[in-house]
């Protein structure tokens, strides 16, 4: 019996070892989104190229959005530019919301990018990006026509993260669900 | 492929220096909690940092909405669930008692207190053979027993 | 030329640590004295090819060849010399290779030291050692050479040491911290040994105490130096944030320090040894733990190097097989009859050291389940959580309580046996007195609160009683100063390690508690106030220092009118890399620091400003100091002493303190 008891340690340390090998690879910094399964947030938000119009969480409703939170001193936005726009093309409809930005650069970021968005909401203070629990950008937001949050990517949206995460769930969500 | 994004993304967050961040209040007790609640709230961008000393810019802005939610009169578990609500579990420093965090909390308590046990039975041990020993004048049966059990290990062994 | 020649010296140290490892084992198994006489030239073979490979690096640094892709990548032109050598250890692969040089001095010192120890013995120590080297060397050759080239394109000039390493901190404390994790490799290759020869007796442990000690003292000084610099350093006046790395330091400690007591009550009684050997096992594995944690990437710290999945999984390959096969081993030759409980009851000194184990084991469960609980959670998909100081400041604190309580008590306890009247005797006017002082200094620093009142008073009790029992034991006919003298120098390193501990906690009690610090908006000609301190903020000049340029701020500090200080807080900015950083100015004292640090310029001429008064926050290191000098008091000891070759044979004659084995008795 004793005997036996002398083998708990080499057990502990298995355990000990499993968990430590499970954490390697891993991003620590990376963080699952607080809002997954919940309502945009509320905000009243002027859109960039027409200021005068004001949006809200319901003008994201009735269709399923790719909600992109970028800003023109990203350098990593920049990088995502390209597979933003490829997307577009593919008829997915991206909403940007230009974060703590200034609107005359967003602007001309536009103009000489192209633009992928059916619009941009003008976010200057951050106060969506920071209810919505935005961290760095860029980040896109996966919501659904109710209006839910089923999904943030963080960091550059790119094809690996569509094909794996992104697409599998807006089919799902056509499917109803 | 991620973690130099992750590089990007702090690329304004070069160093893990103090930012100093200073706020008025009305009251003293006001810039108490204040400095306890930035204190236990964390960076969720950083590396291993409260929001109270990150130069992070998503720290100053958790700096601003605590501040204001403080003047505001908010009480110290409604700014937290504020900020947990948006950012997740992982910029609370200190694990809120719930089911998946209770071996964090009693784990090392309990195998303190079957430590103590242990410790317990061998000193009692040790008081009843001595006590045995006292009484006999020679060896107890636990010891006759142990005499036994090395002179069989003593001649396997050498 | 030169870095390939240290590149091919870490080859050959690992072909000699090969050889350390299989050679001397093998003359183990066969009897063979000539082959496990080879185990001290290996092992002198190796150090001298490690040490050159690090001073080639250390020259390349010395010389800027930013051929090298590490140096390169940790230093520039305009670094000062004495931060050129540091660099060395700034990064991931130098620093190993500061481990691994610090393994071979370690491996050498037992192979010059053990002399007087059975030649079967030290053959499996040293190959233990030399398979310990043979991981890290092919570590360092398979996955983080430091010798790596940039050829042809040599950059012109390196992207220079990170500013925050710019300090003398980064000269001290990886040395004296990896001498600390590093030296438990000895307990720990004792243990195996010991294990491996089936032969777990007293002079195991006696063998072992001195290493283990040294070992100790030095991590303790390193972790102080960590903390030191951090306070220093980083501009927030902390000088312990419970991240992941400084936990990693923290748990060899507490373990290491179980170890130590208990190891005591396996020579001095020969109980526990099952225990002993398994604490020693533990002690080495946190080391590597630690290792492994600081290099995987699997925790976020301010503190990590640059991490790789690649390199994690070969760190945790090396720290499975060590403590994995380590434990297998003890698993199967750990005794299992039971040794003679000789105590009785809860007061003798063998149950009250055990006491203190489970504690310190408590603690250091404590430390561990904190830092990588977030793993764990992760890893069963229950979502991803921080676990940090608010945490650590709840649990921790009772442990400290309890294991002061004890130590006042343990003090007074006897081998074998003590009757509860003689500890109860003894202990009622250091009680009093802990109360009475905890008070006292409350009201002295400020108000009167539990945890401050609990802090003080128990590092009182701990002098009072660690006093007591000096004052009893010193009782001479001949009078104190004869009765002093005559105490060995193995109770005055209990008396100082006791004291040191004392004055950490005493010291992190009253700076937690009653220190303050202000985030204040300061113009120029502003003043404000901490406690009955002024500060004022009289004005800005520019510096330049050798590769930074420089905004210093000059306060003035007064106390009743009365000068006090003049600080120069100052926010650099570094020439090669354009880093910004602050470097917080700080008048020492004795019993207090102030602390100023600057923040962003807000406005011209008015500047962000933490200003801080910290009392007694240099009794935290103070302390520690205290505490490794009481180490190295204990290893001073008359019988670790290098003894004359005539003794050495009458012990090997047999008769002597349990050297060997008496016909008839058994040894384990």
């Amino acid at each position: 019996m004793r005997r036996l008891m002398l083998f708990l340690p080499v057990v502990l340390a298995v355990i000990l070892g499993a968990i430590l090998y499970n954490g390697i690879g891993k991003d620590p910094s990376h963080l699952d989104s607080a809002l997954v399964g919940r309502q945009v947030p509320d905000f009243h938000l002027p859109l960039l190229q027409q200021p005068d119009k004001m949006v809200g969480p319901e003008q994201l409703k009735g269709k399923t959005v790719l909600l992109n939170v970028w800003a023109t001193w990203c350098p990593t936005c920049e990088m995502e530019y390209p597979y933003l726009m490829q997307l577009a093309k593919q008829g997915v409809y991206i909403v940007g919301v230009d974060y703590k930005d200034d609107p005359a650069k967003a602007k001309q970021w536009i103009e000489q990018r192209g633009n992928p968005y059916a619009y941009v909401i003008q976010d200057n203070k951050g106060t969506l990006g920071f209810d919505l629990g935005v961290y760095g950008a860029p980040e896109t937001f996966l919501i659904d026509p109710k209006g839910i949050v089923r999904y943030r990517q963080v960091g550059a949206l790119d094809s690996q993260a569509w094909k794996n995460k992104i697409k599998p769930l807006i089919d799902k969500i056509g499917q109803g669900g | 492929m991620r973690w130099w994004i992750s590089l990007f993304l702090c690329c304004w967050a070069l160093t893990a220096q103090a930012t100093v961040d200073p706020y008025q209040f009305d009251t003293p007790a006001k810039l108490a909690r204040y400095e306890h609640l930035t204190d236990i709230l964390r960076c969720p961008k950083c590396q291993d940092e409260n929001i109270r000393n990150s130069g992070a810019p998503i720290a100053a802005d958790m700096r601003a909405k605590v501040a204001a939610m403080i003047r505001d009169g908010a009480t110290d578990q409604q700014v937290i669930d504020a900020l947990v609500s948006r950012f997740g579990e992982f910029v609370l420093y200190k694990p809120r008692l719930e089911r998946r965090t209770w071996l964090l909390w009693y784990g090392p308590f309990v195998v303190g207190v079957i430590g103590l046990l242990v410790v317990w039975v061998l000193a009692m041990r040790g008081r009843r053979l001595a006590h045995e020993r006292d009484r006999e004048g020679r060896l107890s049966a636990e010891e006759r027993e142990r005499l036994r059990q090395l002179l069989d290990e003593d001649s396997r062994t050498s | 030329m030169l870095p390939e020649f240290g590149h091919f010296a870490l080859i050959l140290a690992l072909a000699l640590a090969l050889m350390q490892v299989v050679v001397p084992l093998v003359g183990t198994y066969t009897g063979q004295s000539r082959l496990m006489a080879f185990a001290r030239p290996l092992a002198a073979g190796q150090f001298v090819f490690v040490i050159f490979s690090f001073l080639v690096l250390m020259q390349s640094f010395l010389t800027d060849d930013f051929s090298v892709r590490y140096v390169a990548e940790n230093s520039s032109a305009l670094l000062p010399w004495y931060f050129k050598i540091g660099a060395v250890w700034g990064g991931h692969e130098g620093s190993l290779l500061l481990w691994v040089t610090i393994l071979s001095v370690w491996t050498l010192a037992v192979a010059i030291f053990s002399r007087r120890l059975p030649q079967e013995f030290v053959a499996r120590v040293l190959s233990v050692m030399g398979m310990i080297s043979v991981g890290f060397l092919l570590f360092i050759l398979l996955t983080s050479n430091p010798f790596t080239r940039f050829l042809p394109n040599s950059p012109t000039h390196g992207v220079d040491l990170n500013p925050l390493l710019q300090d003398i901190g980064l000269i001290s404390h990886p040395p004296m911290l990896y001498m600390g994790y590093v030296g438990f490799s000895v307990a720990f290759a004792f243990a195996i040994a010991a294990l491996m020869g089936g032969k777990l007796d007293t002079a195991w442990a006696r063998w072992s105490r001195p290493w283990t000690t040294v070992a100790w003292a030095f991590l303790s000084c390193g972790i102080a130096l960590g903390s030191w610099w951090a306070y220093a350093e980083l501009g927030w006046g902390g000088w312990w944030f419970w991240d992941p790395v400084e936990n990693a330091s923290f748990m060899p400690w507490l373990a290491g320090t179980a170890l130590m007591h208990t190891l005591a009550v396996t020579e001095k009684r020969g109980a526990f040894k099952s225990w002993t050997v398994l604490l020693a096992i533990l002690t080495f594995a946190m080391s590597l733990v630690g290792t492994f944690l600081v290099r995987s990437g699997v925790l976020t710290s301010v503190h990590a190097f640059a991490a790789s999945p690649e390199r994690g999984k070969f760190i945790l390959a090396l720290l499975g097989i060590a403590v994995v096969g380590s434990l297998v081993l003890y698993a199967f030759r750990a005794p299992v009859v039971r040794s003679r409980a000789t105590y009785e009851g809860i007061f003798s000194r063998e149950i009250m050291l055990l006491l203190n184990n489970v504690f310190l084991l408590v603690a250091l469960l404590l430390v561990l389940l904190g830092t990588i609980f977030p793993l764990i959670l992760e890893g069963m998909n229950w979502g991803k959580i921080s676990v940090g100081k608010p945490f650590f400041n709840i649990v921790f604190p009772p442990i400290v309580v309890a294991v002061a309580i004890l130590l006042g008590l343990g003090i007074f306890s006897r081998w074998k046996r003590t009757e509860t009247r003689h500890i109860t005797h003894r202990i009622v006017w250091p009680a009093i007195g802990a109360i009475v002082s905890g008070v006292v200094l409350c009201e002295v620093y400020g108000a009167f609160r539990v945890w401050p009142f609990i802090g003080c008073a128990i590092a009182i009790w701990i002098v009072l009683t660690t006093a007591r029992d000096l004052w009893e034991k010193s009782g001479h006919s001949q009078g104190r100063a004869s009765g002093l003298r005559r105490l060995t120098r193995s109770y005055w390193g209990m008396v100082f390690g006791h004291l040191g501990l004392a004055m950490v906690i005493l010291g992190v009690t009253i700076v937690s508690n009653y220190g303050v610090a202000h985030d204040v908006r300061m113009g120029e000609g502003d003043s404000h106030m901490i406690n009955d301190l002024k500060f004022v903020f009289t004005g800005v000049e520019h510096v330049q220092g050798p590769n930074y340029s420089a905004e210093a701020a000059i306060f003035h500090v007064y106390r009743d009118g009365k000068p006090i200080a003049v600080l120069y807080p100052e926010k650099r900015k570094y020439t090669v890399t354009g880093q910004v950083m602050t470097e917080a100015a700080i008048d020492a004292g004795l019993f207090r620091d102030l602390y100023v640090a600057l923040g962003e310029p807000l406005e011209k001429d008015v500047w962000a400003v933490r200003l801080q008064y910290k009392p007694m926050v240099r009794w935290i290191w103070f302390g520690a100091m205290v505490m490794a000098i009481g180490g190295a008091l204990a290893i001073s000891d008359r019988r670790y002493r290098i003894r004359s070759r005539r003794t050495v044979e009458t012990d090997l004659a047999g008769g002597k303190e349990g050297v060997s084995a008496k016909p008839g008795e058994v040894s384990a």
